[in-house]
């Protein structure tokens, strides 16, 4: 079996895609020290959507390791993480959007990953409130002894990766974070790649 | 009231008090500037809130925005829980419990009865009706800010629940800051150690006096 498709999402951009039960999805960081944030929604029932915060009271955790399953809207798996060459994701931020950088900055017209996850995501007919919570991939957010969200960036490479198995047919959105102005893509936004295939020995 | 340089923009609200049953749910009017009590009215209560802007009905309290808001996983005094379009709907000014919880879902009463919580109806479930019978109409329902979860959050990111231990009487006030409708569940959470039922006493009042 062959690769079923490559995308490229360009920095600071985002692409929408589908993703088969059964077929296994690869997002790599190209260059390094770039987020890519990332939300699947069920094909068959778009109300049901990949959840940070069901999955967390699952795993009873902030972060999530190989051989955990990401779990919906409706506590089921959607996704069970099969590699991860880098071992740190956030789960825990909402996606970057207009008021991230004209509130918190002071920067209006600035990219943003909702308006990526939503370019794509509109074509079937969702309006951005139906973009579900992200998972930030490669984004690195740790707890500090105080309970606090330490704002870095994140430690992966060029070409690191994480591998998730899809338990469901879904559409997917992989936004490069344009996050510029403060840590969290080691102040250069840059592309990231993704890979579908039938099964893991094919990546 | 707010203490405004030209005095008073709007004339005083009279105090109320809504009792919230315990595994129900219950909603309250607070106008800009008025103060929002939430009391456990009963051992172990767990108080699931959600805020909804009067003005705009495409505006909620975001506990995701609310976290990175602070950079905290954790809510303490002082913060500022905001909107989904990152405005401060409200402070924490008082808290006599000092464990509330930003990261679980509500429960549903499908997720209840899954885990053995006979007969219980699900926080989003019954809040949903809430949201409807008050003739809200957010784009969606929101994750709560599940005050007085007690769990404990590790440095590697292990989230422990732990026994609640809040007792009659506690409470959290709010200085509330836009006109907005809350609605708050004592609905089962479905999480061990806080998953007892308990009253709660929303109180609103526009001095500390009148709490």
């Amino acid at each position: 079996m062959d690769t079923v498709q490559t995308i490229r999402v360009p920095a600071g951009h985002g692409r929408t895609f589908s993703v088969r039960r059964g077929q296994v999805l690869r997002v790599i960081d190209a260059e390094g020290q770039q987020a890519a944030d990332f939300v699947a929604l069920c094909q068959a029932d778009m109300t049901e959507k990949l959840s940070p915060a069901h999955t967390r009271r699952k795993l009873r955790s902030l972060f999530f390791r190989v051989g955990d399953e990401l779990m919906s809207s409706r506590d089921r798996p959607l996704l069970r993480v099969l590699e991860d060459t880098v071992g740190v994701h956030d789960a825990n931020v909402p996606a970057c959007d207009s008021t991230r950088y004209g509130v918190d900055f002071g920067i209006e017209g600035h990219r943003n990953c909702l308006h990526n996850l939503h370019e794509g995501l509109a074509s079937h007919g969702l309006s951005p409130h139906d973009v579900p919570e992200p998972f930030n991939l490669f984004q690195n957010g740790p707890v500090t002894a105080d309970g606090r969200m330490q704002v870095t960036d994140p430690i992966s490479r060029a070409g690191d990766q994480i591998t998730m198995l899809a338990l469901q047919d879904l559409v997917c959105a992989v936004s490069s974070c344009p996050q510029d102005i403060i840590p969290g893509n080691g102040l250069k936004v840059t592309p990231i790649d993704i890979v579908i295939a039938d099964a893991q020995a094919d990546l | 009231m707010l203490l405004m340089t030209d005095g008073p923009d709007r004339a005083p609200v009279a105090a109320q008090t809504v009792r919230v049953e315990a595994g129900e749910v219950a909603g309250v009017a607070v106008r800009q500037g008025q103060l929002l009590k939430i009391v456990a009215a009963g051992e172990c209560a767990v108080a699931c809130l959600y805020g909804f802007s009067d003005v705009r009905p495409d505006v909620f309290l975001s506990v995701h925005h609310t976290r990175v808001f602070s950079n905290s996983y954790l809510l303490v005094p002082g913060m500022r829980l905001v909107t989904n379009r990152r405005r401060p709907m409200m402070v924490l000014g008082k808290d006599s419990v000092g464990h509330h919880d930003l990261l679980f879902p509500a429960s549903t009463t499908e997720y209840l009865a899954a885990r053995g919580y006979a007969g219980q109806i699900g926080c989003a479930d019954a809040v949903s009706a809430e949201i409807k019978r008050l003739g809200l109409a957010p784009p969606k329902l929101p994750d709560p800010v599940n005050l007085f979860l007690r769990t404990q959050l590790h440095r590697d990111g292990r989230i422990e629940p732990m026994e609640n231990g809040t007792e009659s009487g506690d409470h959290v006030i709010f200085r509330v800051l836009i006109d907005s409708t809350f609605i708050v569940s004592a609905c089962c959470t479905g999480i061990e150690g806080n998953d007892r039922t308990a009253p709660l006493e929303l109180r609103v009042a526009e001095d500390l006096s009148d709490l």
